[in-house]
C-alpha cells in the first residue's frame, strides 16, 4: 500500500510538470525542451529557504515557483523569437546551464554532494512525511493545477494560444501580440514546474543536480507527446502511464543496472514510434505543423 | 605552460571539428539538427573497442570495420527513422524529437550491452609523449591532429571537386530544383549519412585511445558538436573546422582562469549568444524569406 | 486627407527588387483592383503594407500616420486587416474560434480573467458569440460552427477568411485573390459581401487575376509589373491600355505584310 502511495506521490508531481508542459507545447505550440530547470528552481530554492533560513515550505513553495516564474521570463524572452528547432535547441540549452549552476555553484546548492534533510511541510502540530501524509498534498495541487489551466485553456486568452500554435502570422494580423501571449504562456509553466520541483524536494527530502539532468525535460515532452498534445487529460494519462508502467518493470525480476536503462530505451523508442506513427499521443488533438 | 593548454585546445578542437564536420555534411542534406549523430560517435569507440580487444582483430582491420559499421549504424538510423518522416513532410521539429529518441535509446543500449564502467582500448605502457615549445604531446595526439587535417582536406575536396559533392551541393541549396536534373535526393542523403556517420566513428575511436569510453560519452560530445557546428556556421565545411577550434579552444583556454565544471555552461552560453545574435554562424551567410 | 498612400516604396531580395519605387494612393470608400502578371509583386507589396516584410526604401501612410516599421499585429490594430493568398486559417479551431479570434475583446482576453472567469470575460464572450454568429450567418456558415476549420470545403474556407477579416472591423481591407478557385455562385457571394463592406464605408485593395470580376468590383485598377506601377485607371481604360496589354501578352508584333 505504501509503496503504491509513494508511485502516485511521484506520478502527481509528473503529472503537474506534464500539465505545465502542455500548456507551452501543445497549446501555444513551443518546444520548450528545458522545462526540468524550472523545478530545478523551485526545489531548490524551497529546500534552501527552509534549511538556511528555517523558513516554512508553505511560504517556500510559492516563493520558488514565483523564483521559477521569473527564470521563465530570463529564459523565454530571448528564446522566443527563435523558431521551432532552435527555440528546442535554446531551451534545451538554458536547461543545461541551470543543471550546471547546480552542479557548480557548491558555495550555494553544494553541487553534487546535493541537499539532504530538507524539513517537511508542517501541518497541525505534526509534518507530512510520511506518503499518507504527503498523497493528499500532492492530490490537491495536482487538481489545483489541473483546474487552473483548464480554465485558462478554455477562455479568450487560451483560444488565443492555440491561435499561435495553429499559425502565428494569422494570428499577427488579427491584431495579437504573439509574442506577448508566449511569454506569458511560458512563464505559467515554468511556475507550476517550480511548484512539482518544491513538491518533490519536501517528499524526498534530498535533491542533488541529477534529480534535474537535462534529458529530464525530454521525459516530460514524451509525457505530454505520448498523452497527447493539446489535451490536458493527455497529460495526466501520460505522466501516469509513463511513470507506473517502469515501477512494473521491477516487479519482472530485472535487476536495477538493465531496469534503468531498459526503461530509457522505451522511452526513446516510444518517441521514435510516436513521431513517425502517431504525433497526437493517445487523445491528443494536435500533430505539430 | 600556457602552450600547453593552447595544444590542449588544438587537440580536443579537432575532435569536435571532426564530429561536427560529420554533423554539418548531414545537415546540409537534411536540414534537421540530427542529435543521435553523438551516439553514433559513442558507438564507433565502443565498437573499436570490441573489435579490437573483445574479439582481438588487429587495429589494421578493427579499426576500418568499426569504422564501417558506424557508417551502416547512421544509414539503419535513416532508413528506418528519418525517412519515413520525409515521406510524411514532417516539419524540422519533429525530426528533432525522433532524433532524441534515438540518441536516448541507443546510448541506453550500449549502457546495457556494456556495462557502465569506463573501457579503454589501449594495452601496454603508456608511451611517454614528445616535448615540445614547452609542452607534451603523444603521439596519439598527434595522430588525431594529423587525422583530422588530413579528412577535412579530403572533405573539401569530395564537396568541392566530385561530382558526389557537386549533388550535395545541389541537394542542399534546392532540393527540389536538385530532383529536376535527375539526381536522387534519397540517395544523396544515404550517402551523407555514411560518410558524417563514418567520420562519427573516427572520431569515437581516436578519442578512445586518448581518453576512455563510457556510455555517456555521446551526450557531452554532441551537446559541444552542436555549438561548434552552429557558431562555425551550419553547414560549412570550414565553419565546422573553425567552430570546431574555436570551441576547444574556448574551454581549454577558458579553465585556466574558470573552474572547469563550468565548461558546459560557458559552450552552451556561447550557443544562445549565436542563436540570438549571429545565426548564421561565424561563416553563414544570412537568408530572408520572401513569401509568407 | 489621404487615406492610404505608398510612397516611394523599394524591396530588395538578394539584389533582385520585388518592388521598384513604387508610389501609389488610394482614396477612402473606395474599391481597387491591384492587377499584374505573376510575380509582378502584389503580395510581396501586401506582405509589406500589413507589417510581415520591411521594405529596402520608402514608406507606407495610413491616415497620415507612417505604419512602414511597426510590427504586424500593431498594423491589424490600427484598422488594416488582410487575407491570404494560400489561406491561413487557424485549422484546428472550429469555425466559430476563428471568428471569435477576430472579433474585439476590451479584458475578457486577459490572463487574469481566464482564472477567475469573471463576469466581464463571460458577457464579452457571449456578445462577442452572437456577433460571431451573426457573420456567419451573412456568409451561410451558420450551420458549420463547430466544424474544425480544416474541415470546410476549399470555398468555405475562402470565405471563412474574409468573414474573419470582416469580424476585425478593419477600415482597411487587403484581399488578396479572394476569388480564386470558386465556383461561379461563390465568386459572386464575394462580390455581394464586398460591395456591401463599400456600403459601410471600408477601404478595399484587392488582388484578381479574374477580369470580370475586377470590372464588377473594382472603382480604381492599378496595375503592377516587374514591381513598377505601369497603369492605372477604371476597368474600362486599364482594360485598353496598350502597356497593360504587352505586360500580360508579351510584346506584340506588327504582322508581316506580303
Amino acid at each position: 500500500m505504501e509503496y503504491f502511495l509513494h508511485i502516485l506521490i511521484i506520478a502527481e508531481i509528473y503529472i503537474i510538470l506534464s500539465l505545465s508542459l502542455n500548456l507551452v507545447l501543445g497549446f501555444t505550440g513551443l518546444p520548450a525542451f528545458g522545462h526540468i530547470a524550472f523545478a530545478a528552481i523551485g526545489a531548490y530554492t524551497s529546500s534552501l529557504l527552509a534549511l538556511n533560513y528555517g523558513i516554512s515550505p508553505w511560504i517556500g513553495l510559492p516563493v520558488g515557483a514565483i523564483l521559477a516564474a521569473i527564470g521563465g521570463i530570463l529564459i523565454g524572452f530571448p528564446s522566443i523569437r527563435l523558431k521551432g528547432d532552435y527555440f528546442a535547441l535554446a531551451t534545451f540549452g538554458f536547461g543545461l546551464i541551470v543543471y550546471s549552476i547546480a552542479k557548480n555553484w557548491v558555495e550555494l546548492t553544494r553541487g553534487p554532494m546535493g541537499l539532504p534533510g530538507i524539513p517537511a511541510f508542517p501541518f497541525l502540530g505534526g509534518s507530512l512525511d510520511s506518503v499518507f501524509s504527503y498523497f493528499p498534498l500532492t492530490t490537491a495541487f495536482a487538481l489545483i493545477t489541473y483546474f487552473v489551466l483548464k480554465r485558462i485553456v478554455n477562455s479568450p486568452f487560451g483560444r488565443i494560444l492555440q491561435s499561435i500554435r495553429e499559425d502565428e502570422i494569422a494570428a499577427l494580423s488579427m491584431g495579437k501580440n504573439v509574442t506577448k501571449y508566449k511569454l506569458i504562456a511560458f512563464t505559467i509553466g515554468a511556475f507550476f514546474a517550480g511548484i512539482a520541483g518544491s513538491l518533490y524536494a519536501h517528499y524526498i527530502t534530498f535533491i542533488d543536480p541529477t534529480s534535474f539532468m537535462p534529458m529530464e525535460s525530454i521525459a516530460i515532452v514524451l509525457m505530454v507527446v505520448f498523452g497527447g498534445m493539446g489535451s490536458l487529460e493527455g497529460s495526466i494519462l501520460g505522466a501516469t502511464i509513463l511513470v507506473i508502467f517502469p515501477e512494473l518493470l521491477r516487479f519482472v525480476g530485472l535487476p536495477d543496472a538493465v531496469a534503468a536503462p531498459l526503461r530509457q530505451m522505451i522511452y526513446g523508442l516510444l518517441l521514435i514510434v510516436l513521431m513517425i506513427k502517431r504525433p497526437q499521443g493517445l487523445i491528443g488533438k494536435y500533430k505539430f505543423k | 605552460m600556457e602552450f600547453q593548454f593552447f595544444l590542449n585546445g588544438i587537440i580536443s578542437g579537432s575532435i569536435y571539428a571532426l564530429i561536427a564536420l560529420g554533423f554539418s555534411i548531414i545537415y546540409r542534406t537534411v536540414k534537421f539538427f540530427h542529435f543521435a549523430h553523438g551516439v553514433v560517435y559513442a558507438a564507433g569507440a565502443y565498437l573499436g573497442y570490441t573489435l579490437c580487444i573483445s574479439i582481438g582483430l588487429p587495429q589494421i582491420i578493427s579499426v576500418p570495420l568499426a569504422v564501417l559499421c558506424s557508417a551502416i549504424l547512421g544509414i539503419l538510423i535513416d532508413k528506418l527513422c528519418y525517412s519515413p518522416l520525409r515521406a510524411q513532410k514532417s516539419p524540422n521539429l519533429v525530426f528533432l524529437i525522433a532524433s532524441f529518441g534515438i540518441f536516448i535509446f541507443l546510448q541506453n543500449l550500449l549502457q546495457i550491452l556494456y556495462g557502465a564502467q569506463i573501457l579503454s582500448p589501449r594495452t601496454g605502457l603508456i608511451k611517454e609523449g614528445h616535448h615540445i615549445l614547452g609542452a607534451v604531446i603523444t603521439d596519439i595526439q598527434i595522430t588525431i591532429i594529423v587525422v583530422s587535417l588530413i579528412l577535412f582536406l579530403g572533405l573539401w575536396l569530395l564537396i568541392q571537386k566530385t561530382k558526389l559533392g557537386k549533388a550535395i551541393r545541389a541537394v542542399s541549396d534546392d532540393p527540389v530544383a536538385a530532383k529536376t536534373v535527375g539526381i536522387n535526393s534519397e540517395r544523396i542523403i544515404l550517402s551523407s549519412f555514411s560518410v558524417g556517420s563514418a567520420l562519427a566513428g573516427i572520431a569515437g575511436i581516436l578519442i578512445s585511445y586518448e581518453t576512455n569510453i563510457e556510455p555517456t560519452m555521446g551526450f557531452a560530445a554532441i551537446l559541444k558538436v552542436m555549438i561548434a557546428a552552429i557558431v562555425g556556421g551550419i553547414g560549412s565545411i570550414t565553419g565546422s573546422l573553425v567552430g570546431g577550434l574555436f570551441l576547444g579552444l574556448a574551454e581549454n583556454l577558458g579553465i585556466w582562469k574558470i573552474q572547469s565544471g563550468w565548461k558546459d555552461a560557458i559552450a552552451f552560453g556561447i550557443l544562445i549568444l549565436f542563436l540570438l545574435l549571429r545565426p548564421q554562424g561565424i561563416l553563414g551567410k544570412k537568408t530572408e524569406k520572401e513569401t509568407i | 486627407m489621404d487615406f492610404f498612400e505608398i510612397r516611394n516604396l523599394t524591396k530588395e531580395f538578394d539584389g533582385v527588387r520585388a518592388i521598384d519605387n513604387l508610389s501609389l494612393s488610394v482614396d477612402k470608400g473606395s474599391i481597387t483592383a491591384l492587377i499584374g502578371p505573376n510575380g509582378a509583386g502584389k503580395t510581396t507589396l501586401f506582405n509589406i503594407i500589413s507589417g510581415f516584410l520591411k521594405p529596402s526604401n520608402g514608406e507606407v501612410l495610413y491616415n497620415e500616420k507612417i505604419i512602414t516599421h511597426l510590427n504586424p499585429y500593431k498594423i491589424s490594430q490600427e484598422g488594416i486587416g488582410r487575407t491570404f493568398q494560400n489561406i491561413r486559417l487557424f485549422s484546428q479551431l472550429t469555425v466559430l474560434d476563428n471568428l471569435l479570434l477576430g472579433l474585439k475583446y476590451n479584458e475578457g482576453e486577459s490572463l487574469l480573467a481566464a482564472i477567475t472567469q469573471s463576469k466581464k470575460m463571460k458577457q464579452e464572450e457571449k456578445q462577442n458569440t452572437e456577433k460571431a454568429l451573426e457573420l456567419l450567418k451573412l456568409i451561410n456558415l451558420l450551420d458549420k460552427k463547430d466544424a474544425l476549420a480544416e474541415n470546410l470545403s476549399y470555398g468555405q474556407r475562402k470565405l471563412l477568411e474574409i468573414a474573419r477579416a470582416l469580424a476585425l472591423d478593419s477600415k482597411l481591407l487587403l484581399f488578396d485573390e479572394p476569388t480564386a478557385g470558386l465556383f461561379p455562385e461563390m465568386t459572386e457571394k464575394i462580390i455581394e459581401v464586398v460591395k456591401q463592406l463599400k456600403q459601410q464605408g471600408k477601404t478595399i485593395i484587392f488582388i484578381e487575376h479574374d477580369m470580370k470580376v475586377v470590372s464588377k468590383m473594382a472603382d480604381m485598377v492599378i496595375v503592377l509589373n516587374y514591381g513598377k506601377k505601369i497603369a492605372e485607371g477604371t476597368p474600362d481604360e486599364i482594360r485598353q491600355n496598350k502597356d497593360v496589354i504587352e505586360a500580360y501578352l508579351g510584346k506584340i508584333e506588327e504582322p508581316v505584310k506580303i
